[in-house]
């Protein structure tokens, strides 16, 4: 009975799960699609992204490359100024350790005591003689003229300022009445007899301000304190207290951006004083200069116009 | 009346007489002409002085002392050039006596800015310069300052 009860399904029945069966697969391969879709959604929506990432890094990555192409050409242009700057400096330090140009020292004014009232004699003598001496360097000396006395009022009864053309003035007056360009400065040697070396230099500090003040645009040049013979050296008149003078005045023009002129260096023997022949007192001071060593201190002016 | 003529050609003779005595006091006696560099020479070869500089250029003349050339008509000077002897002589006439006037103003500023120099330098060098002067005839200015001051102004008093 069994085995005669399959064989009774009927046709429709047969139709129906046929139906069913292909519903089912259709169904599947809807289930099917459809996660496939999913799949290839996911994978273009990460694709997508990715690419996007991609692209920004590179985006990034490129702006990054300009910027550090931009810092770089900067940089560049800053170190080709600077070597510029450098190739000027060189030049220039090259040029300011040659000798003196002619008509160097036509601008200049040598300021300073009785050692360089004996310059300002000598160059007198050397130009009625003929002979080209300094240009046309003018002066402003005094005999017994210190950085300090030059600070005292000019109507003090035992003023010492020296004139110019004739007329007593002002250190930073007879710069601007002498148009000078160039002010040169031998004092200190009557000073360090009475003071100490921090007290000479706030007395330069203030004589170069005031000169600077009226006179912005004119180069100053300091030079050093020549030595005494060693005859004559006393305890407050040594070449040791001189040294630690020009060393002092030294740094000062250093901080200042002066020149400093050594010009002791040319005056010195191996002992650190005055050489003999140089000088022409000395039975008396021991610190002035005969012709030769004015003409010494003129050589080394001329061919170390900048001290170098 | 000729008591009259004869009085009035005494008070005429007389007048004459007064202006003539009047011209002669009025105009002077001629200045002498100095030879300045004569003078300077004979001081030179005279007296032993220290090393001395000749200046012998009128833009010296302004250099050191703030003399205008035009004041000047002849002049001889010399300077001590070792820088610490106060030597100097200067002996200049002038163009005319207002001119010497200048000149002297010059000569007293030079003068006494060297005493006030040497007066705690130099005290020998000062007692120098504080016994001489400045002097001043007519068109004729000196400054003579050495030890031998006093018999130098005489040699240059005995051109006159």
């Amino acid at each position: 009975m069994a085995a005669n009860q399959s064989p009774r399904l009927s046709a429709a029945d047969r139709v129906r799960a046929d139906r069913l069966r292909q519903r089912r697969r259709e169904k599947r391969m809807l289930s099917t699609m459809t996660l496939l879709a999913l799949v290839f959604l996911i994978a273009f929506v990460v694709c997508l992204l990715v690419t996007t990432k991609i692209i920004s890094g590179l985006r990034e990555s490129t702006s990054q490359l300009e910027e550090e192409n931009s810092q770089l050409t900067q940089e560049l242009t800053e170190a080709q100024a600077v070597a510029a700057e450098a190739q000027e400096l060189l030049d220039e330090a090259a040029a300011r350790a040659q000798p003196a140009a002619d008509g160097f020292f036509d601008d200049a004014l040598f300021v300073g005591d009785s050692v360089s009232y004996r310059l300002e004699l000598y160059v007198t003598q050397e130009r009625l003689n003929g002979e080209d001496c300094l240009d046309d360097a003018q002066f402003y000396t005094a005999t017994s003229l210190s950085w300090s006395n030059l600070l005292w009022d000019l109507d003090y009864a035992y003023s010492v300022h020296p004139s110019y053309q004739g007329e007593k003035m002002y250190l930073e007056d007879a710069v601007v009445a002498s148009g000078a360009q160039k002010v040169y400065i031998m004092l200190g040697i009557n000073d360090i007899v009475g003071y100490s070396v921090a007290a000479i230099l706030e007395d330069v500090d203030e004589n170069c301000s005031r000169i600077l003040e009226k006179s912005p645009d004119v180069a100053i040049f300091i030079e050093s304190v020549t030595p005494v013979l060693a005859s004559k050296e006393t305890s407050t008149l040594s070449n040791e207290r001189i040294d630690s003078l020009n060393e002092a005045l030294e740094s000062y023009c250093d901080e200042q951006g002066f020149t400093y002129l050594d010009v002791a260096s040319v005056m010195k023997n191996e002992s650190g004083s005055l050489i003999e022949e140089y000088c022409s007192d000395p039975e008396a001071m021991g610190i002035h200069f005969s012709g030769e060593g004015c003409a010494a201190w003129i050589e080394y002016l001329e061919q170390h116009p900048y001290g170098v | 009346m000729k008591t009259n003529k004869l009085l009035r050609v005494c008070a005429l003779v007389l007048a004459v007489g007064m202006l003539l005595a009047l011209s002669a006091c009025g105009g002077g006696k001629e200045e002498a002409d100095v030879d300045l560099t004569a003078v300077m020479d004979e001081i030179a070869s005279t007296y032993d002085m220290p090393e001395m500089m000749t200046v012998n250029t009128a833009d010296s003349l302004t250099s050191f002392y703030g003399i205008d050339p035009a004041d000047v008509d002849s002049f001889a000077v010399q300077i001590c050039s070792t820088g610490i002897d106060a030597d100097e002589i200067v002996l200049i006439r002038a163009v005319d006596e207002e001119a010497a006037t200048r000149i002297e103003e010059k000569l007293e500023a030079r003068y006494q800015s060297k005493l006030n120099q040497m007066q705690n330098y130099l005290p020998e060098q000062y007692e120098v310069i504080a016994a001489c002067s400045v002097e001043t005839s007519g068109t004729y200015v000196s400054m003579i300052i050495s030890p031998d001051a006093e018999s130098m102004t005489e040699l240059y008093h005995s051109y006159f």
